[in-house]
């Protein structure tokens, strides 16, 4: 009731999500509203289609073959509806809004630099002197900045994991996006550099809506606004941030589907 | 016990046949090399390449080289050139269309073409080219004869399927991962190639480049029926005859009457293998040269 009050439309709306490979049900009657300034976690076991569910959106499951969706995706820009699978929305553009940062840390072989300033100069472009000020900007939103500012034009594959990942989350910051989408983004990185990158979410996600995945109970306990638990596609149980936090309550739930 | 005993030396075996392996492919390309120095190095020198001619009235073409590879050499530097002009564009085009664009069905088909040509003997492609004249004639332009640009056509067709298997492989085999970064970040598919595929299928296009080059620069069937002569002269224009080496080092060899003239033979060989060398050089540092300019 509160969040009604403060925040009165929600960023993005899923309505009865069905997704289908090949014939094969991955996702079903999924719904699920992300609000401005909070972070949603869909958890599940592995093939219960969370990360469908993040390709939904930006329709990047389209790159797989036999890829069948139903359903709604709505998406608000600028106070306008736009729905993601309408013939005429532009798709390009529509990516560029809804930043995606993978499982596992993706730079580009290129330089530091590059890896953030090429989607600026291609997909938005940019001349150079915006491009320098712009990555300058997200490498610090990311507090890589000062890791890395000396050696720009040094190969993105020479960054530590945690790095890299940090570096992807720059490139997707350097775009403006209205939301992000995180999937599994710390899976592959150790303790520390988890807890660095989920402290940044933390403090993003007052800026952008976060529709996040995971499979780890305690990372979903620690970043958490709300979360949907997915089996088989389905989604078959929501916590809000109390349930979350009430040890006993998140942990029957967790147990009745793991 | 026995099924480790077993396995070790299964393991030993393989370890060693695989080590022969590597060891008698490079003793095989040092023989040849060995041999041809041994007997070709000799014949290097001016003389080789000019004959008697001044190599300044040579290289402008004013004065004909009566005993020497210059016109030869210069032939095949031209067609592969010419060749490699026609089909390194069309093959890399055609490897993305098949890795990025084309259907299931349809890239089966091509990629079953594809094989198909790749398997053609090249003396069939060049009784295609010598044919295609005889039609051309027949037909639409009676003044039609084999030449430069007929031969660079047929080695080209000839080399083609080497470049779109190459790249629509180097292309194929790059992670999902980076085949999805591109459009999450609102590349359109074009651009996802250009900027993010391409560049990081570099070296395994180039190699596609240095198999085609190689493959035109010694191929003696398809020339033999498509303009290759014995000549003096250097090509005056795409559609005139032209000498090349593969085709003076058969006819040196086949019609030597004195070990010199044979000797003459294995020198143009050598020359041949360095202008190859030279070519994947070329091919490697502008490869490189992209790169350095991609990831900057």
């Amino acid at each position: 009731m509160e969040r009604m009050k403060r925040i009165p439309e929600p960023m993005l709306e899923i309505a009865d999500l069905s997704v289908r490979f090949a014939g094969k049900q991955v996702l079903e009657s999924v719904n699920l509203d992300l609000y401005p300034g909070e972070l949603v976690m869909a958890i599940g076991p592995s093939g219960s289609g969370k990360t469908t569910l993040l390709r939904a959106v930006n329709r990047l499951n389209e790159a797989y073959p036999h890829c069948n969706t139903r359903g709604q995706v709505r998406i608000r820009l600028a106070d306008r509806w736009w729905d993601i699978y309408a013939p005429s929305t532009p798709l390009a553009e529509l990516r560029l809004r809804v930043g995606m940062v993978f499982q596992h840390p993706n730079p580009l072989p290129f330089s530091i630099y590059k890896n953030v300033a090429l989607p600026l100069r291609i997909s938005l472009g940019m001349n150079p002197k915006e491009t320098l000020l712009r990555v300058q900007r997200a490498l610090e939103a990311v507090q890589l900045w000062s890791e890395v500012k000396d050696r720009l034009h040094d190969s993105a594959l020479t960054l530590s994991g945690g790095q890299q990942q940090r570096l992807c989350l720059a490139r997707v910051l350097a775009l403006e996006p209205a939301l992000l989408l995180l999937d599994e983004p710390t899976a592959s990185l150790d303790f520390k550099a988890t807890r660095h990158i989920e402290a940044l979410f933390q403090t993003l996600k007052q800026r952008y809506p976060i529709l996040a995945v995971t499979h780890n109970p305690g990372q979903m306990r620690r970043l958490a606004d709300r979360v949907m638990v997915l089996q088989d596609g389905r989604c078959v149980a929501a916590m809000s941030r109390p349930e979350i936090e009430d040890p006993e309550h998140s942990r029957r739930v967790m147990e009745a589907f793991f | 016990m026995r099924p480790t005993a077993n396995r070790r030396t299964s393991d030993l075996a393989t370890t060693i046949f695989c080590w022969t392996a590597a060891v008698l492919t490079m003793l095989a390309v040092l023989a040849v090399m060995g041999f041809l120095l041994y007997r070709g190095a000799g014949t290097l020198g001016p003389n080789l390449f000019f004959g008697e001619t001044h190599w300044w009235e040579a290289v402008r073409g004013v004065r004909p080289v009566f005993d020497g590879l210059w016109s030869a050499l210069a032939g095949t530097a031209l067609l592969v050139l010419l060749s490699c002009l026609l089909a390194v564009p069309t093959g890399i085009a055609g490897g993305i269309y098949l890795s990025e664009y084309g259907s299931r069905r349809f890239r089966a088909v091509a990629g079953f073409a594809v094989d198909l040509m790749a398997g053609i003997p090249s003396i069939v492609m060049g009784l295609f080219g010598f044919s295609l004249i005889v039609v051309l004639r027949h037909t639409f332009v009676p003044r039609a004869k084999t030449g430069l640009l007929l031969a660079a056509v047929c080695i080209a067709l000839l080399v083609l399927p080497y470049l779109v298997r190459t790249t629509q492989n180097a292309l194929a085999g790059l992670p999902s991962h980076l085949r999805l970064l591109g459009p999450s970040l609102g590349f359109t598919p074009w651009q996802n190639i250009r900027h993010v595929l391409l560049p990081s299928a570099g070296r395994g296009i180039l190699s596609g480049v240095i198999l085609a080059m190689g493959r035109a620069a010694e191929d003696t069937a398809v020339i033999l029926l498509t303009g290759a002569v014995a000549q003096a002269f250097l090509p005056r224009s795409l559609y005139d005859k032209f000498e090349a080496l593969p085709f003076r080092i058969y006819y040196m060899a086949a019609e030597h009457r004195t070990a010199a003239e044979l000797d003459q033979a294995f020198g143009t060989a050598l020359v041949l293998l360095m202008l190859t060398g030279t070519l994947f050089g070329l091919a490697f540092a502008a490869q490189r040269t992209m790169e350095k300019r991609w990831k900057g």
